[in-house]
């Protein structure tokens, strides 16, 4: 079956887009920059995650920052629960503020040079490849059918997928492209950015043995850059919601 | 910013960050010949760029390094923390569950001397569970 061009979108030269990863990509050879578009995180990856099995080729960006923060604000919690859960075999104790890395990338071509980007932010879209709405939004970590569904998308000849946020309380986009595009990156901007967990009284999270988690918010904040702020986030301490 | 051997995938980027490691981690070229089954004057030959190291411990070097980018990114890229859990005893635990690190009944440093090369896919994927899975 051929791409239905009805259903697709562009991920546009020009345009930017946001993607974080640990602070080590920020290296002083900025032609190594690219690499963090080259979707290898994915194929080093044995589990795979949303809208990608184990060692496939993915490279995930999102359309705005707001989204991009959740995303990862998730995550950093998943983390931080996680260890704090084996603390006591590990002894490896959890952190409460993590430095990152926030990429604000634009490409030189199109992203549809080939073929198109599915969109499945499209109410018509998911049904016609029989992807289930709730599981694209559901704020769990229950991926497997759309790990298939993203095979059976790549098969069909799209370059990508575009696909709400679960994780964004505002409706944000994530972009999963299929091919490697650290070659189509005439413009790619680190900034150097701290996220921390906060309690459930809206303070810093310190202490692990008496703090209560928020768990569906945290903090982020700019802490270097070529500007002073992206999106709405500036220099401060501002609020991160996302879905759990 | 970090250093450009951090993401450089040159065989002197390598010894670069063997370099890093001894130097931070407080590893040393016997860890490294007892992880990657090497004889240890081998190893440090090649670290003297004074001879060459075959493919298998190469790539399980290469293996090594995006291993402890992920524990690193646990811990908040805080090398002071690496070398602390390098030596951390994990303890054993009756009650067994998939986000268990393998190094249980040792420290992660006699972990890897001890295992090999095999050690290293599994500390990987647990710091990859512990970063991205659901608890069970």
């Amino acid at each position: 079956m051929p791409v239905n061009q009805s259903l697709t979108t562009t991920v546009a030269a020009g345009t930017p887009y946001y993607r974080i990863t640990n602070p080590s990509f920020h290296t002083t050879n900025s032609s190594l920059h690219s690499k963090v578009v080259n979707g290898q995180g994915a194929v080093n990856s044995y589990k795979g995650t949303r809208y990608n099995a184990g060692g496939v080729l993915t490279v995930y960006l999102t359309e705005n920052v707001d989204a991009c923060f959740a995303e990862r604000m998730f995550y950093f919690h998943r983390e931080t629960l996680n260890l704090l859960d084996q603390f006591h075999k590990t002894n490896i104790p959890p952190l409460f503020i993590k430095r990152l890395v926030l990429w604000e990338i634009e490409f030189a071509n199109d992203v549809n040079d080939v073929n198109d980007v599915f969109d499945m932010s499209n109410p018509s879209a998911p049904s016609f490849y029989q992807v289930f709405p709730t599981l694209m939004l559901n704020p769990s970590q229950d991926y497997d059918y759309l790990k298939d569904r993203r095979s059976f998308i790549a098969s069909q000849g799209y370059q990508g997928l575009r696909a709400p946020s679960s994780r964004d309380k505002g409706g944000g986009n994530i972009i999963a492209l299929f091919k490697d595009q650290s070659s189509n990156v005439p413009r790619i901007t680190p900034y150097s950015i701290e996220f921390r967990l906060i309690t459930n009284h809206k303070l810093p999270f310190n202490n692990h043995v008496t703090d209560i988690l928020d768990f569906t918010s945290g903090q982020a904040r700019i802490t270097a850059g070529s500007s002073p702020k992206v999106g709405s986030f500036g220099s401060s301490w501002q609020s991160v919601d996302f879905n759990h | 910013m970090f250093p450009s051997f951090f993401h450089d995938e040159t065989e002197s980027a390598l010894i670069l960050r063997v370099d890093w490691l001894e130097k931070e981690a407080g590893i040393s070229d016997a860890f490294f010949s007892h992880m990657l089954k090497i004889d240890q004057k081998t190893f440090s030959r090649w670290r003297n760029k004074s001879g060459a190291l075959s493919e298998e411990p190469r790539e399980n070097l290469q293996e090594f390094w995006q291993t402890t980018l992920h524990i690193l990114s646990l811990l908040n890229f805080e090398a002071e923390r690496l070398r602390i859990m390098l030596e951390q005893y994990a303890e054993k635990d009756n009650w067994k569950t998939p986000l268990d690190p393998p190094w249980t009944g040792t420290s992660l440093r006699e972990y890897f001397e001890s295992q090999g090369p095999s050690s290293i896919k599994k500390v990987s994927q647990w710091a990859e569970d512990i970063r991205f899975a659901n608890s069970y």
